[in-house]
């Protein structure tokens, strides 16, 4: 008998696995009945809560507990595969340690700053919480207050939280921690085709002859792409894949083209392959005449530090770093023409003829080029540049927006596109691509809230390393953070992080699952519900918006971000929060309270009860009487429904494995901008950049700069942080799956040996990671996944005992205002 | 933490250099609890794990990562086979 139920399911996983792969099995093998023990479980599907690819999950839950995930069979992202993180995602949510209570800090049976850790009701908490942001508001007015957000948010989270702030205090100062991670290829986006997100999808792995992978180790950073990827190789054996990277990891395995180069080259090495393009005469004039506009921006823009730094008061455009002025094909022809193969190998230390080769994947009329990058790019004091100038590459020979032509910016977390970027949670944005500075903007949000004109705030907010400048500074004293951990994940948190957070100025308030540092470091605590515990939505990589429902029950006391943002909403009046002026125009809205005015207004509040799925609970609706998140929702949609941003409508999103944006007439876009693909493409055009005024898209001459610090005498090495295929960012899920936390326990630096044997060190010996800012103990791996050249060492920011980010550097990128977690000076000193 | 008689399976596609597959198919099959079960000749691999406990697929999962000419590895079905 035994045996017979072990031989049921070796056969049912081997059909399974066979069926995810595409490989055809003996009749008898693929045979398999249903699995008679999953109908004791309740199954339902989700994105997985992780990184930004998207794949679907079934989850089964059993007695209120999520018991077991799976790959999701009929995702069209992962198609029943699983990476390891995915596979263990049924044990996120019961870390021992989950938060259940709110925390607030006392001393004497009072809120106190220096005072312990204390549990307090919801009321308790809200009132000093509220007390803190009206004293803050009353002092400072608007600026005085901020939220910290995040890529992780629900959509409705997002829209909310930044309903709130925006609407409500009228304070710009939210910013999302996608900030970290994706803002530059925002700004990338925005400056070469006006409009955000990629034209492409994943679709484009099956149909390109090459891809380039520029800094990114999809390997173990985006598992299940990277085998989509490794999937196509097999299938295409002519397709040929080049991996660019300032060290050797995983990806390189699979490498026809391997290029480890010099940190901040990569600039002069995407110039050289323009210029490249450009001499060897395969320039897609046709596509270049139709389609593309050049420009020459603005150089020597600063490092985005405090404007009292040195580099700054040095810079000659930091005040001014995204402009740019029109030029020909000429000038630009000209601008990277300095650009050599000699000069770049020089500089990159990359060999002329790898250069050459990576430079005629692009150049070749007949290769379809994919191109995929992630946070090399993005963490980078010119992320905006690399951005623009990657797609000069496929702009110059028209290989974007059609099947296996693909500039495709990857993405690290869960709804980084969905929320943080297309609700409008960043401190400069409104919803649909719109912001804060332009006044017809303003005026189609408010008309949409169904808000006085002229209420919108026109100033850009606080973003994420300013927002941490102005606590320090004590100019913003009232400050809440959601769905993130930035006292780990922030740069020079020693300098510019935690001492905002402990000024005594200040009050902090951190919603998270578990006690992270962050969390530690606030004066209020509040416990949240996480991913199936509450209704959701987010919008992975490909502009694939996914829904999922609530399962089961938060632990204890714990509430969404949702229900957090909206219940908060209700201890302020607008009488307290918005000027007199406007009131006096609007007495209508006199005397209400933000609830009411945001949330209760006639839209938000327009679906009963009644519309839910009665299979599934919804806490957050049944709390406040209506189906909030469908009304969220709808309101939200209505900003981008005729603009090139189409979403479905709420309830086909519970129907459906994900739709990829624009939807229009329920048909979901693949391509952008490609006539016949997209329905905003207008025929007769081929192409139409539409983003752009006159439809066309901006090739860029922009010049290599060097970083803000370099190796030099004394801290003699290149820092790069980064991730671990085990561990999701900064580790506060996946370091509670016990499985995960035993495989990959303690971050390490990785060193080569020769750079060890240098400087009297060996493997496993105890190590200092000195910075100008502060440092880490570790210890030394010169062997392993990681493989750095000489000169340049690599943590993991994972491990919450060693804080890396406590020796990083707090430059950005001037446009963007993006860290730079890859670039800075260090020396190893044992310990 | 888990019952010594519990036996966890679990499916996984696994993508091979081609040039690799004949050996690493041999590599596979050495790991302990693992076994080769389909093949379409190119490079991609239907594997099964049989394991007492969810550390052990873990760190085989790492083992075959590891393992030379391997490209990726995704898993796709899992279930304990309580005794």
């Amino acid at each position: 008998m035994k045996q017979t139920r072990r031989e049921f399911i070796r056969n049912h996983a081997v059909a399974a696995a066979a069926g995810a792969a595409g490989i055809p099995l003996p009749i008898d093998a693929a045979n398999v009945a249903t699995d008679a023990s999953e109908t004791r479980l309740k199954w339902g599907k989700a994105p997985c809560r992780f990184c930004g690819t998207g794949c679907g999950v079934n989850v089964a839950t059993k007695e209120g507990r999520v018991v077991a995930t799976h790959g999701d069979i009929n995702a069209p992202v992962n198609k029943g595969l699983n990476c390891v993180k995915g596979y263990f995602l049924s044990k996120i949510m019961y870390g021992r340690d989950r938060l259940q209570v709110p925390l607030l800090r006392k001393r004497n049976g009072r809120y106190d700053k220096e005072g312990s850790f204390t549990p307090v009701g919801w009321d308790e908490a809200f009132d000093v919480m509220a007390e803190k942001f009206k004293a803050a508001l009353a002092e400072k007015g608007p600026r005085g207050v901020g939220m910290f957000g995040s890529g992780q948010w629900t959509v409705w989270e997002g829209y909310a939280a930044a309903k709130l702030f925006k609407a409500g205090f009228l304070s710009n100062n939210i910013d999302p921690n996608a900030r970290h991670c994706m803002a530059s290829a925002v700004g990338g986006f925005m400056r070469t085709f006006g409009i955000d997100e990629p034209m492409g999808c994943y679709d484009d792995f099956e149909h390109a002859d090459a891809f380039v992978l520029w800094g990114s180790n999809m390997a173990e950073m985006h598992p299940i792409l990277w085998t989509r990827l490794t999937d196509r190789r097999l299938s295409a054996p002519h397709a040929k894949v080049a991996v660019l990277s300032t060290f050797e990891h995983r990806s390189f395995e699979l490498a026809d083209i391997r290029a480890v180069f010099a940190p901040q080259t990569d600039l002069a090495i995407l110039n050289y392959i323009a210029n490249h393009i450009i001499t060897s005469g395969k320039v897609n004039e046709a596509f270049v005449r139709r389609h593309v506009n050049f420009r020459e921006g603005a150089r020597d823009i600063g490092y985005g530090l405090r404007p009292t730094h040195p580099l700054e008061r040095k810079a000659a455009n930091a005040d001014k770093a995204g402009a740019s002025e029109p030029i020909d094909f000429e000038q630009f022809a000209a601008f990277v023409s300095e650009y050599t193969v000699e000069k770049v190998a020089k500089l990159s230390g990359v060999p002329e003829d790898t250069l050459r080769k990576l430079a005629e994947l692009y150049a070749d009329p007949g290769t379809k080029v994919m191109s995929l990058w992630t946070m090399g790019f993005n963490q980078h004091t010119r992320g905006v540049w690399a951005n623009n100038l990657v797609y000069n590459i496929h702009l110059l020979t028209g290989k974007i927006a059609t099947p296996g032509n693909s500039p495709f910016s990857l993405t690290g977390q869960p709804s980084a596109c969905g929320t943080a970027r297309e609700v409008g949670t960043f401190s400069h944005r409104l919803p649909a691509d719109m912001v804060v500075t332009n006044p017809k903007h303003r005026a189609l949000s408010e008309k949409l809230w169904k808000l006085p004109e002229g209420l919108l705030p026109d100033w850009n907010g606080a973003h994420a390393v300013l927002q941490n400048r102005l606590l320090k500074d004590g100019e913003i004293n009232a400050y809440w953070v959601q769905v993130n951990n930035n006292m780990q994940a922030g740069p020079n948190i020693n300098e510019e992080g935690l001492p905002g957070y402990r000024n005594p100025e200040n009050f902090i308030v951190v919603s998270d699952a578990y006690p992270t540092v962050t969390a530690q470091a606030a004066d209020l605590i509040l416990p949240t519900a996480m991913w199936v515990e509450k209704e959701g939505a987010y919008g992975n990589a490909e502009r694939r918006t996914q829904f999922w429902h609530q399962m089961v029950k938060a632990p204890g006391e714990s509430r969404s971000d949702l229900w957090q943002v909206v219940e908060f909403s209700k201890r302020f009046t607008t009488d307290e929060t918005w000027p007199a002026a406007i009131l006096d125009a609007n007495p209508q809205f006199r005397g209400r309270t933000l609830y009411e005015v945001l949330f209760a207004n006639g839209q938000v509040d327009r679906y009963p009860l009644s519309d839910l799925d009665a299979e599934w609970d919804n806490d957050e609706a049944r709390h406040f009487g209506f189906y909030l998140q469908k009304g969220l929702f709808e309101e939200y949609a209505a900003f981008g429904r005729g603009k090139a941003h189409d979403l479905a409508d709420f309830d086909t999103y519970h129907r459906e494995r994900g739709l990829r944006w624009p939807v229009v007439n329920g048909k979901e876009t693949l391509w952008r901008f490609l006539e016949g693909s997209d329905p905003y493409a207008k025929p007769g055009t081929g192409f139409d950049f539409y983003g752009k005024p006159d439809g066309k898209a901006v090739v860029f001459a922009l010049p290599y700069e060097p970083a803000a610090e370099s190796p030099d005498g004394e801290y003699d090495l290149w820092l790069s942080t980064g991730r671990v295929l085990e561990h999701w960012h900064s580790g506060s899920m996946t370091r509670r799956v016990p499985e995960l936390h035993r495989s990959y326990p303690a971050a390490q630096v990785f060193v080569h040996p020769d750079d060890a044997r240098e400087r009297g060190l060996r493997r496993g010996d105890e190590v200092r990671v000195v910075s100008r800012r502060g440092e880490i103990r570790t210890r030394v791996e010169t062997r392993g996944r990681n493989k750095p050249p000489r000169g340049l060492v690599f943590v993991p920011w994972f491990d919450e005992s060693q804080l890396i980010n406590k020796v990083t550097l707090d430059a950005t990128d001037p446009i963007s205002k993006e860290a730079d977690f890859k670039k800075c000076a260090v020396k190893l000193v044992k310990a | 933490m888990t019952d010594s008689r519990e036996c966890h399976v679990v499916s996984l596609v696994v993508h091979v250099l081609p040039a690799r597959a004949h050996a690493a198919a041999a590599a596979i099959g050495r790991l302990a609890g693992a076994e080769v079960c389909a093949s379409d000749g190119a490079g991609r691999f239907v594997v099964l794990l049989e394991a007492e406990d969810e550390a052990r697929i873990l760190s085989a999962f790492g083992e075959l990562e590891h393992l030379e000419g391997v490209l990726s590895v995704a898993l796709v079905y899992h279930e304990v086979d309580a005794a």
